[in-house]
C-alpha cells in the first residue's frame, strides 16, 4: 500500500542524488579522458580528450556544489525527513553551527574533503601545463573514488557509499519502525540535534583546515604517480614542491586547531594526549614534512629520488590509512572521537590497497605491466576464495612496493657516491629518515585494533604454537591477538618521540649553517657558538624557573631552544632579516617554540586542585585530581583561594561561577578573576561538562566541573526548600558561631523587641537576641530572634534570614549559666550545592601557540615565494 | 662500511624496538575472570552496567571514588573503584570499557571509556573519556 506522506521535499533529495551520480560520473569521465590523453601521441586527438576531460571535471565541480547546496538548503530548512538532517541537527540549534552539522556527520566530512579535491584540482588544471594529463587523470580517479563514498548503492544489506540525502524513512534503522508508517510523521518530528561537544566555533573551523591539508596532499601525490607515469623519475619535484609546503602548512595548523579545541572546550586537560584520532592526522604530516625536505636535496643535489617518491607515496596513503581507522569504527574501544562504523571499512580498505598498488602498475612497462596485472587480479581472487586472505594480502602489498622501488632505483642507475657527513644534504636526509621512523612509530602503535585483527586466525595460531615451545611474555600477546592500548599511553609515546624530537631539532638549529657538499667544521662552531652559549643559558636559566630536573626533558629543552637561538641567529646575521628567504628560519624557529610550550606546559602543568582530604587509597591509586566546592565555601588551591558563587542558567547551559583569589600584601584575599565552566544539557545525549580557563601571558589557568548535580530549575526549588536539622548553640554575648556560609555572632540583647513586629502583648516579657550574620563575602546583616514569656507558657519567634539561607531561634535562656540557647537551621540548598572541580595550571603554553603561529606563517612565506619566483619566470620565458 | 648500511642498520634496529614496544607495552582485553587470575596485573575490561546494584558516589566524603557494578562481555560482575569523579550521565551509556587491575575482591579502575546512550549516534565523539589522576613523574608531551 502506498502512503502519501504530508510535507516531505522527496524532490529536493533526488536532486541531491542526482548531484551525486554526476559527481562520480564526470569524475570517472575526467579519469579516464586524461588517461587517454596522456598515452596519446597524436595531437588533435589529444587536445580532443582534453577537452571530453575537462568537461568531466567541470561536470564533477557542479555535483559536489550541488550536493553541498542542497545538503545546506535541506539543514537550514529542517527538512528532518532526510536521514542525515534529522541526525546531526534540531529546531532549537543555533544557525551558527550549521556549518558544524554539515561537517559533523561521516558523509558531510567526506563532501568537505571533495570540496576541497575539487577546488585545488581545479587550480591545478589550469596551472600544470605539460603535466595536465598525468597528474589530473589521478586527482579525477581519487575524486570518483571519494564520491562513490556518497553514493549510497544498497544491495540487499550491503551498500556502495552512504548518501546524505537518504530518507528517514528508508533508513534501515528505521523503515519496519511504526511512526513511519503514518503519512503525517513530518508533524511532530525533531532532530536528534548536533552533538553538544561539536557546537562550539572551533568545530566551525578546524574541520575545513584539516580537510584542506588533506586535500592538499593529494597533489604532490598526483604529480609524484604523474613522473613514474611518464618515466621522468626527477622533473615532478620541482612544480610538486609548492604543493608540498602548501600542505605542510595547512596541514600543520589544522592538527594544531585540533589541539586547541581539545584545550579550549574539551575535557582532556591538555591539547595533545596522543589519542588515535590525533596520531592519525600528525603521521601523514611528519611523512609530508620529511618529503619536502628531501625533493628540497634533490633539488641542489638531484639525488634521493627514490625517498622522495617513497615520501610523496606514504603521505597519500597514510592519510587514507587515517581515514580508516577513524571511520571504519575499528578504534570504537581505544579512541575518545573516532566515527562509529557505517558499514564502509570494506570500501574503505579496497581504496586503501589500490593505492599502495597502484605506482607498481605505473613503474612496469608493455608486457610486464599486463602480466603484473593479471598477476594481482589473480591473487585478489585467491585471497577472496582461500583462507589465508589477510597474509595473501599483506604479501601481495609487500610485491607491489618492493616492484615499485625496485625498478625505479634501477632505472635511475643511481652513481654511489657517498655523501659527505659534513654535508646539508646528508643532514637533512638523516632528518626526514629520523621523522620517518617517528611516523612508523607512531602509527605502529596506533595501529594495535588493526594488529589484533590481522592476528586473529591463523597468525594467532601460530604464535600460540610459538609460546608452546618457547613461552614468552611477547608471543603470549601475540597468540591472544587482544592488544589494548599502552597502559600509559602519553609515557609510551614520549619515551620514543622524545628522543626523536631532540635528534630533529638538533639537525633543524645546526642545518641552515652546514653548507651542501662539505662544510669546514671550525667554521662551523665558530657560527654555532653564540647559539650554543645563550641556548644553554636560557636552558639553566628555565630548568631553575620551573624546576626541570629529569635528563630526557632536559636536553629537549636545550634542543628547543638551540633551534630558536641557531635560526634567529641565521635569520638576522646571515639573511639580514631579509623576508623572501626568511621562510624556512621562522618555521624553524615556530617548530622549537612548538616543542619548547608543550614540553614547559605539559610536562609543568600543576593540578592546583589538589584533594586535601584525610581519606586516600594509596599511591597505586592516586586519587586527588578534584576537589569539592561547597557553594559559598572559600578553598585554598595553589597561589588562589577560590569560592563557588552558585550556578545561573544560559540557554541550555548551566554555568558555575568560581571566583579566584589571591591575597594582598595585608594577607586580604581579593579577588582576582571569576571563571565560568559549565554544563551544556542536552537530554537527548547527555550533558557535556566544558572547561574555561583564565588566560596570563605566562600562564593559563584551567578550570573543569568534573562533577555537578543538574537539576532543573523546579527541581531545584523543590529540593532546596526544606531545611536542615537545627544545630543548638549556648552562647554568651560575644560568642561566634559558623555556619557553612556566614559567622553568626551573639552581640547582646535586647529587652525592648519591636511590639508591633512581634506581636508583642501587654504583660510579656521579651527578649531579642541581636545577632550579626557575616557572610563569608563580607555581607553584614543584623537579625533578631525574640523570646517571649506569657503567663505560664514560653514562646520563640524565629527569623529567617534569606540571603544566607538561615534560621535563627532563641528557644532557652539560662540565666545561672549566662548561657543564651539559640538554634540554627540551614536550608537543605546551603548544603547540597557544591561542584567537584578540576583546576590545572599550564604554565608557557602561550609559547606552544606563538609557535604553531610562527610556524604556519613561515611555511606560508616560503610557498609564497616560489610560487611568486615561478610565475616571475614564466613572465619572462 | 658505508654510511648509508649504517644508517640503515640503525633503522631498522629502531623500528624493530618501536614495533617490540608496541607489543610489549600494550595492555590486553580481558574479562573478569583473567583479571581475577592475574592481580596486580593491567587489563582493559568492556563490558556493561548493572544498573540494578548500587553506584556509589559521595563526594562529599571522598570527590575522588567512586564505585559500581560492571558486567563483563563474558557475563562475570565485579565491583568496580575509580578513583575520579563519577562521570556525567554515567547511568546512560550503554558500554563501558575500564582500565586498570583487580585487588582483592575490586577492580581498581583508572580510566573510564564510554559509549554514548544513543543507538543512532553515529558522530564523532560517540565514547567520553575519563581519566584518573596519572602518576606525578609522567612527562606529558
Amino acid at each position: 500500500m502506498e502512503i502519501n506522506y504530508v510535507g516531505e521535499h522527496t524532490l529536493l533529495g533526488q536532486f541531491g542524488h542526482l548531484f551525486t551520480v554526476l559527481s562520480f560520473i564526470g569524475a570517472l569521465l575526467a579519469a579516464i579522458s586524461y588517461t587517454f590523453a596522456a598515452r596519446e601521441n597524436n595531437l588533435t586527438e589529444r587536445s580532443t580528450w582534453q577537452r571530453i576531460a575537462r568537461i568531466g571535471f567541470h561536470a564533477h565541480s557542479v555535483g559536489v556544489i550541488g550536493i553541498i547546496g542542497t545538503l545546506f538548503w535541506m539543514l537550514f530548512n529542517h527538512y528532518f525527513e532526510f536521514h542525515y538532517v534529522w541526525q546531526h541537527s534540531n529546531k532549537e540549534m543555533p544557525m551558527q553551527y550549521i556549518l558544524s552539522c554539515f561537517w559533523e556527520g561521516q558523509e558531510g566530512s567526506f563532501l568537505l574533503w571533495t570540496f576541497w579535491n575539487m577546488v585545488l584540482g581545479q587550480l591545478l588544471m589550469r596551472s600544470a601545463k605539460e603535466w595536465e594529463f598525468h597528474t589530473m587523470a589521478v586527482v579525477a580517479l581519487v575524486q570518483g573514488f571519494l564520491a562513490s563514498m556518497l553514493l549510497g548503492v544498497y544491495i540487499g544489506d550491503a551498500h556502495i557509499g552512504s548518501s546524505p540525502f537518504l530518507l528517514l524513512r528508508e533508513h534501515p534503522d528505521f523503515r519496519d519502525l511504526p511512526f513511519v508508517q503514518q503519512a503525517d510523521y513530518l508533524r511532530a518530528l525533531d532532530g536528534r540535534g548536533l552533538n553538544p561537544l561539536l557546537q562550539n566555533w572551533w568545530m566551525t573551523i578546524h574541520p575545513p583546515t584539516l580537510f584542506l591539508g588533506f586535500s592538499a596532499t593529494l597533489f604532490p601525490f598526483a604529480y609524484a604517480i604523474a613522473g613514474i607515469w611518464r618515466g621522468e623519475f626527477q622533473a615532478w619535484i620541482k612544480p610538486a614542491l609548492s604543493w608540498t609546503f602548501f600542505g605542510i602548512c595547512i596541514l600543520g595548523t589544522g592538527i594544531l586547531m585540533g589541539g586547541a579545541w581539545a584545550y579550549e572546550s574539551l575535557s582532556f586537560g591538555g591539547f595533545w594526549a596522543w589519542d588515535p584520532v590525533e596520531n592519525a592526522s600528525l603521521v601523514p604530516w611528519l611523512t609530508l614534512v620529511a618529503g619536502g625536505h628531501v625533493m628540497l636535496v634533490n633539488q641542489k643535489k638531484g639525488q634521493s629520488v627514490v625517498t622522495a617518491l617513497f615520501l610523496i607515496f606514504s603521505t597519500f596513503i597514510l592519510i587514507l590509512y587515517s581515514t580508516f581507522l577513524t571511520r571504519s569504527g575499528i578504534l570504537g574501544d581505544s579512541s575518545v572521537h573516532a566515527f562509529t562504523d557505517l558499514g564502509m571499512s570494506g570500501q574503505l580498505l579496497i581504496y586503501l590497497l589500490f593505492f599502495v598498488w597502484l605506482p607498481s602498475v605505473f613503474v612496469l612497462k608493455d608486457k610486464v605491466q599486463i602480466i603484473w596485472i593479471a598477476i594481482s587480479a589473480s591473487l585478489l581472487v585467491i585471497s577472496l576464495v582461500s583462507g589465508f586472505m589477510k597474509l595473501i594480502t599483506a604479501a601481495f602489498l609487500i610485491a607491489a612496493l618492493v616492484i615499485t622501488f625496485r625498478t625505479i632505483s634501477k632505472r635511475l642507475n643511481s652513481g654511489d657516491e657517498e655523501e659527505s657527513a659534513t654535508s646539508r644534504e646528508f643532514w637533512m636526509f638523516v632528518g626526514a629518515l629520523v621523522l620517518l621512523i617517528s611516523a612508523f612509530q607512531i602509527t605502529f602503535s596506533t595501529s594495535t585494533p588493526v594488529i589484533n585483527k590481522f592476528l586473529a586466525g591463523n597468525l594467532s595460531s601460530f604464535f600460540n604454537w610459538l609460546n608452546g615451545i618457547w613461552a614468552n611474555e611477547l608471543f603470549r600477546k601475540l597468540a591472544d591477538a587482544q592488544l589494548a592500548p599502552q597502559k600509559d599511553v602519553i609515557a609510551h609515546f614520549n619515551a620514543w618521540q622524545i628522543p626523536f624530537a631532540i635528534i630533529i631539532a638538533l639537525i633543524m638549529a645546526v642545518g641552515q649553517f652546514l653548507k651542501y657538499k662539505e662544510t669546514n667544521l671550525r667554521e662551523l662552531f665558530k657560527k654555532l657558538s653564540v647559539s650554543l652559549i645563550a641556548s644553554a643559558v636560557l636552558t639553566a636559566f628555565t630548568a631553575w624557573l620551573v624546576e626541570l630536573t629529569e635528563p630526557m626533558p632536559l636536553v629537549l629543552l636545550f634542543s628547543s631552544f638551540f633551534v630558536v637561538c641557531a635560526n634567529a641567529d641565521y635569520l638576522f646575521r646571515v639573511l639580514k632579516g631579509k623576508l623572501p628567504k626568511a621562510g624556512p628560519s621562522i618555521a624553524h624557529i615556530g617548530f622549537g617554540l612548538v616543542l619548547l610550550g608543550s614540553l614547559i606546559s605539559a610536562g609543568k602543568k600543576e593540578f592546583i586542585s589538589r584533594n586535601t582530604s584525610a581519606f586516600d587509597l594509596g599511591k597505586e591509586f592516586p586519587n586527588n585530581e578534584n576537589i569539592l566546592l561547597a557553594r559559598n565555601d572559600t578553598v585554598p588551591m595553589g597561589d588562589y583561594h577560590v569560592m563557588y558563587r552558585g550556578d545561573s542558567t544560559g540557554g541550555i547551559n548551566v554555568y558555575y561561577n568560581v571566583d579566584y583569589f589571591r591575597k594582598n600584601e595585608q594577607g586580604k584575599l581579593v579577588k582576582d578573576f571569576t571563571l565560568h565552566p559549565f554544563i551544556q544539557t542536552n537530554p537527548r545525549m547527555g550533558n557535556v561538562a566544558e572547561p574555561a580557563t583564565k588566560h596570563y601571558l605566562h600562564k593559563d589557568i584551567f578550570t573543569h566541573v568534573t562533577y555537578a548535580k543538574v537539576e532543573t530549575p523546579e527541581e531545584k526549588a523543590k529540593a532546596r526548600a526544606g531545611w536542615q536539622e537545627e544545630q543548638d548553640h549556648a552562647l554568651s554575648p560575644g560568642d561566634t558561631v559558623f555556619t557553612s556560609n556566614s559567622m553568626v555572632i551573639l552581640e547582646g540583647m535586647n529587652n525592648a523587641p519591636d511590639k508591633v513586629k512581634y506581636a508583642i502583648q501587654e504583660g510579656d516579657i521579651a527578649v531579642g537576641a541581636q545577632l550579626k550574620v557575616m557572610k563569608l563575602d563580607g555581607q553584614v546583616y543584623e537579625v533578631m530572634p525574640v523570646y517571649i514569656i506569657r503567663g505560664m507558657t514560653t514562646a520563640s519567634i524565629d527569623t529567617t534570614l534569606d540571603a544566607t539561607g538561615l534560621k535563627f531561634a532563641l528557644w532557652k535562656i539560662d540565666p545561672e549559666a549566662g548561657k543564651f540557647h539559640i538554634r540554627i537551621a540551614e536550608k537543605e540548598s546551603n548544603a547540597g550545592d557544591f561542584i567537584i572541580l578540576k583546576a590545572i595550571v599550564f604554565p608557557g603554553i602561550n609559547i606552544l601557540w606563538i609557535g604553531s603561529i610562527l610556524m604556519a606563517i613561515g611555511t606560508a612565506l616560503a610557498v609564497w615565494v616560489r610560487i611568486r619566483r615561478k610565475s616571475a619566470v614564466n613572465g619572462t620565458a | 662500511m658505508k654510511k648509508t648500511h649504517i644508517i640503515a642498520i640503525v633503522l631498522i634496529a629502531v623500528a624493530i624496538g618501536t614495533i617490540l614496544s608496541t607489543f610489549l607495552d600494550s595492555s590486553t582485553y580481558a574479562s573478569f575472570a583473567e583479571a581475577v587470575e592475574a592481580p596486580g596485573q593491567e587489563f582493559h575490561v568492556a563490558g556493561t552496567l548493572n544498573l540494578k546494584k548500587e553506584m556509589v558516589y559521595n563526594p562529599e566524603q571522598n570527590a575522588n571514588l567512586f564505585s559500581f557494578y560492571l558486567v563483563d562481555r563474558e557475563g562475570h560482575e565485579a565491583h568496580v573503584l575509580f578513583n575520579g569523579s563519577k562521570p556525567q550521565d554515567f547511568e546512560r551509556s550503554e558500554s563501558v570499557v575500564i582500565t586498570g587491575k583487580m585487588k582483592g575482591e575490586a577492580f581498581h579502575a583508572d580510566k573510564i571509556l564510554m559509549k554514548c546512550p544513543s543507538k543512532y549516534n553515529d558522530g564523532k565523539e560517540g565514547l567520553k573519556e575519563f581519566k584518573a589522576d596519572k602518576p606525578a613523574q609522567t612527562t606529558a608531551l
